[in-house]
């Protein structure tokens, strides 16, 4: 190897070198939005979300038949050119119904991740924020009402309340807001904790400011990963229901319904359950795969 | 007894592969202890666990270069044949005395364990072996020790208990890291004396990493100092000490409480940070926070060069053309 | 150790009370339900409620003996027929208990295996593919899954009866069909937990004592991995008790499931309340069983005083 004298000269500009500066750090957002793109998992779990929100919307125009229009003259037909998924025992067209059923599956499973999520932030947000005996409180009665097997006081409330969407909602919703309401409320402690709610307390912001401005937005994440696995928990329980005869029927029936009809005639007319089945089963497949993919998409812990 | 050879060790991680070892060359020999200091993340407990293959796997893995154990390959070794070694030959203790024990068993039954596995005598023996462990190593009441759980005892007692699993056996060869940072004073007293004994009754062989300058004093005869991933200067641990080469070096021991505790001289730190080993740049890697660096430290890496008997020393300064071309020295600012 | 259990069962007694209380309100507002002035019921029927609820007594009164009632085991007539609930689970109950505790103990088996094996050969074609096992057993409701396994294995290829309730072959197919969620569950939890412990230190400390990969699997991973397994035992066990009132309604099996399907459909309140109180009592205990079963695998709850560890 060759050196020369001016090898050893002293290096220009030496004592200390600024470091090279770090890449501008990415927003949350914006690394949330890299990581979706590529986990495979979320991507297709919305796809297959969003197509079959599509399909509940413009199904019906294509099949050409209503969800209540009979014909006598061809019950039970199979699956063909005639009706897509076939007939069903009083010969409606059963393509056509599951696409009304989505609408009624799907609105029940989303109404009810938004009203758990209301529920629990609220009631988790207050709990944390208000630490003490206040959170003692009422995490200690979070933890009896979780005790309590709570799908038999579903039923229960279907069974005083009259079988429809509202009560499937009422029921569904006083139950899936406890699991919320705790990690809401975790969250909440860890979030209080750190440096940056003590900044912000330090230039004067107020309780609200900080609740809205600070806490909630740095606690998105699991909160919106319990969310989405509420939805498929509640189509499934909307669907166990409705084969207890208290799921939503007249007129238009959900899929959980259209399941438990198909169990009717399940030795001759197979197709009758396996449509709805395949549908339900895909949904809440799909619901799954998003809800674990944005685990990994959101968890900060994995944020570099 | 154990020599590594431009050992190489790289983790895949999400953001790129990292050099972890780049080229590191080590040997500790029977009955004599070899202290590997360094800043934190600078690779000493990679290649500590990197010598008995115990890198997390999938993600890390060794790339190149050779470790002999005993004249052994140890990476050519199948995991049958490293299970004998391991816990027998060697002992290992890990920096974090409470992770690195299962909280949910009770600590004597974590050291008989591997009294157990490598077949030494029956339960009423390993037991006896056992506590007689705990109280060579200054641990009260051993009988009841023996029965409770990892959460129920103090750091120090922890630490003492992962030295008792590595010393179990009587290895030839103890690996430990950070052996005295949980413990106070006068256990640590005790460590050291029980490690320098075994040293010069059994010729047991100590890889040492630490921070702890009393502790390579008194036990280390050789050092060797680490930096991103690379030994930058070894020797023997006075001569180092005394008149440390790397500019690396002499900015480590600066800024160890011992040595700045002595009269005239102030505790500093080194400024500036260690590189991320993900890309790197060319030349030395320590060129960034050199306050001695010339032109050629940001083109070429150092090599290892000889600089005095049983010493090496990866710098640019220790060059034979250095000094022929050295212009008239400034007196470095420090 | 006084303190945790303590804490359950303060938990435990709370939630019963709860649950009695919610009854009986529940009883109250019923339109057209038994305690109201417009009820339907038989006459027979009407003569055992009121004979047996006193129902011109203040509410109070009524409360506490609806309570007492219930505390000493009884849980009254039913509204429909002319019997006790107390008659119908006990004729019911085993039958339940009997296909719930065979389902349990298949989801537990196999979930394990399913989740060691993945946790073991992670991200291998045994990893997917019990993953991909265990994200079906999410999707698919267990009365679906009944009535696609009715239409294979009775219809198709007739090598299970479809229905009634007899021998193991009567067994089998409720018995999937309640075991698919729970066994999706238990193996990804052991799964992940295996992962997550495999990854400790304590992992590695064992590995450089030089004990074999099996050894630790067994020794120091499983244990800790199935811990949070354990955990989750009694809402599993709620799971597929309340699963088994759709199951045991599609394979006719005579069991209390069936009962509670068919009190929902009557509107025979007194014995959905009654099964309900029945059944939330009984998971209840399941539940502080499984946690003192907890209690005493992990020692890190164990000590006096620091609840944490």
């Amino acid at each position: 190897m060759e050196l020369s004298k001016e090898d050893f000269q002293p290096l220009r500009g030496r004592g200390l070198p600024v470091e090279e500066a770090p890449p501008a750090p990415e927003s949350y957002w914006g690394g949330v939005w890299r990581r979706f793109r590529s986990n495979r998992q979320a991507v297709l779990g919305t796809a297959v979300i969003a197509f079959m929100v599509v399909l509940s919307l413009v199904g019906p125009y294509l099949s050409g038949y209503t969800y209540y229009r009979q014909d006598l003259e061809l019950i039970n037909h199979p699956p063909g050119a005639l009706y897509w998924f076939g007939s069903d025992a009083l010969g409606r067209d059963i393509f056509t119904r599951i696409c009304y059923g989505a609408r009624i599956s799907l609105g029940i499973g989303f109404l009810t991740g938004v009203l758990s999520l209301v529920i629990g932030v609220l009631y988790g947000g207050i709990s944390g924020y208000a630490g003490g005996w206040v959170d003692e409180a009422m995490m200690r009665a979070v933890e009896v009402l979780n005790s309590i097997p709570f799908l038999l006081y579903v039923i229960l409330l279907m069974v005083l309340l009259e079988p429809g969407i509202t009560a499937v909602l009422t029921a569904l919703g006083a139950v899936f807001w406890l699991n919320m309401a705790r990690i809401v409320r975790g969250q909440v402690l860890a979030l209080k904790e750190q440096e940056f709610i003590l900044s912000a307390r330090l230039l004067g912001a107020g309780t609200w400011r900080i609740l809205f401005r600070h806490l909630m937005p740095n606690s998105m994440g699991p909160v919106i990963v319990t969310m989405t696995l509420i939805v498929p928990e509640a189509i499934f329980t909307e669907a166990w229901l409705s084969f207890l005869g208290l799921g939503v029927s007249a007129p238009m029936a959900s899929w959980g319904v259209l399941a438990s009809e198909g169990m009717e005639g399940l030795r001759s007319y197979p197709w009758q359950l396996f449509f709805p089945a395949f549908f339900i089963s895909l949904t809440v497949l799909a619901f799954n795969m998003l809800g674990e993919g944005l685990r990994d998409v959101l968890d900060p812990r994995l944020r570099h | 007894m154990v020599l590594i050879e431009d050992l190489h060790v790289e983790f895949a991680t999400p953001g790129g592969v990292v050099k972890a070892l780049r080229g590191v060359n080590l040997a500790v020999h029977s009955g004599e202890a070899l202290a590997l200091m360094g800043e934190n993340g600078c690779g000493k407990s990679v290649t500590a666990r990197a010598m008995v293959k115990l890198l997390p796997s999938p993600s890390g893995g060794i790339t190149g270069g050779r470790i002999r154990f005993e004249g052994e390959n140890i990476a050519a070794k199948s995991d049958k044949e490293l299970q004998k070694i391991l816990g027998r030959d060697i002992g290992f203790v890990f920096q974090d005395p409470m992770s690195s024990l299962n909280p949910t068993m009770k600590v004597g039954a974590q050291v008989a364990e591997v009294l157990k596995w490598h077949g030494r005598g029956d339960i009423k023996r390993i037991r006896e072996r056992v506590l007689e462990l705990f109280g060579s190593l200054g641990i009260t009441s051993p009988g009841l020790r023996f029965e409770q759980y990892p959460h129920q005892i103090s750091g120090g007692l922890r630490q003492r208990v992962m030295l008792a699993m590595a010393l179990a056996c009587g290895p030839k060869l103890l690996v430990a890291d950070e052996p005295t940072a949980a413990v106070d004073v006068t256990v640590r007293a005790r460590i050291m004396k029980l490690l320098k004994d075994l040293q010069e009754k059994t010729a047991m062989a100590i890889l040492l990493i630490t921070h702890d300058l009393d502790l390579v004093a008194d036990l280390a005869r050789r050092m060797a100092v680490m930096y991103a991933g690379k030994i930058v200067e070894s020797g023997p641990a006075g001569e180092i000490v005394k008149n440390p080469l790397h500019p690396y070096t002499r900015g480590l021991l600066a800024s160890l409480p011992e040595l700045a505790a002595s009269p005239g001289k102030r505790l500093t730190e080194i400024p500036g940070r260690p590189p991320s080993l993900l890309n790197q740049p060319p030349g030395c890697l320590f060129r960034p926070r050199c306050s001695e660096a010339v032109n050629i430290c940001a083109r070429i890496e150092p090599p290892e060069m000889e600089a005095g008997k049983g010493r090496t020393v990866c710098c640019w300064a220790a060059h034979p053309a250095a000094a022929e071309y050295r212009p008239e020295r400034t007196v470095s600012g420090g | 150790m006084a303190r945790f259990v303590l804490r359950r069962i303060v938990t435990m007694i709370l939630a019963l009370w709860l649950i009695i209380t919610l009854t009986f309100v529940i009883m109250h507002s019923v339109p057209g339900g038994p305690f109201s002035s417009e009820r339907k019921a038989p006459p027979a029927v009407l003569e055992n409620l009121n004979a047996r609820y006193q129902l011109n007594d203040p509410y109070w009164k009524q409360y506490v003996d609806y309570f007492s009632n219930i505390a000493r085991g009884d849980l009254g007539p039913s509204f429909k027929y002319d019997r006790t609930v107390n008659e119908i689970i006990s004729e019911g109950f085993p039958v339940s208990a009997a296909l719930g505790a065979v389902a349990l103990s298949f989801s537990l088996g196999a979930g394990i295996l399913l989740g060691t094996l993945a946790a073991w050969k992670h991200k291998s074609w045994l990893d997917y593919s019990a993953m991909l096992l265990a994200a079906l057993g999410f999707s698919v409701p267990g009365f679906i899954l009944g009535g696609l396994l009715m239409y294979v294995f009775a219809y198709e290829l007739m090598w299970l009866p479809p229905a009634m309730w007899g021998g193991w072959r009567h067994v089998v197919m409720p018995a999937l069909a309640l075991s698919a969620l729970p066994m999706a569950y238990i193996a990804r939890l052991m799964r992940s937990g295996l992962l997550e412990v495999l990854r400790q230190e304590y992992i590695s400390t064992a590995r450089a004592k030089g004990l074999s990969y099996g050894y630790i699997l067994v020794h120091h991973a499983f244990k800790n991995a199935l811990l949070p397994v354990i955990t989750i035992l009694g809402p599993l066990a709620a799971a597929v008790f309340t699963g088994s009132f759709a199951v045991e309604s599609i394979f006719a099996v005579p069991g209390l499931g069936r009962y509670f399907v068919v009190s929902v459909m009557n509107r025979d309140y007194t014995l959905i309340l009654g099964l309900t109180v029945f059944y939330s009592a009984f998971l209840l205990v399941m539940n502080f069983i499984v946690d003192l079963f907890y209690f005493l695998l992990d020692p890190r709850i164990r000590p006096a005083g620091d609840g944490g560890g």
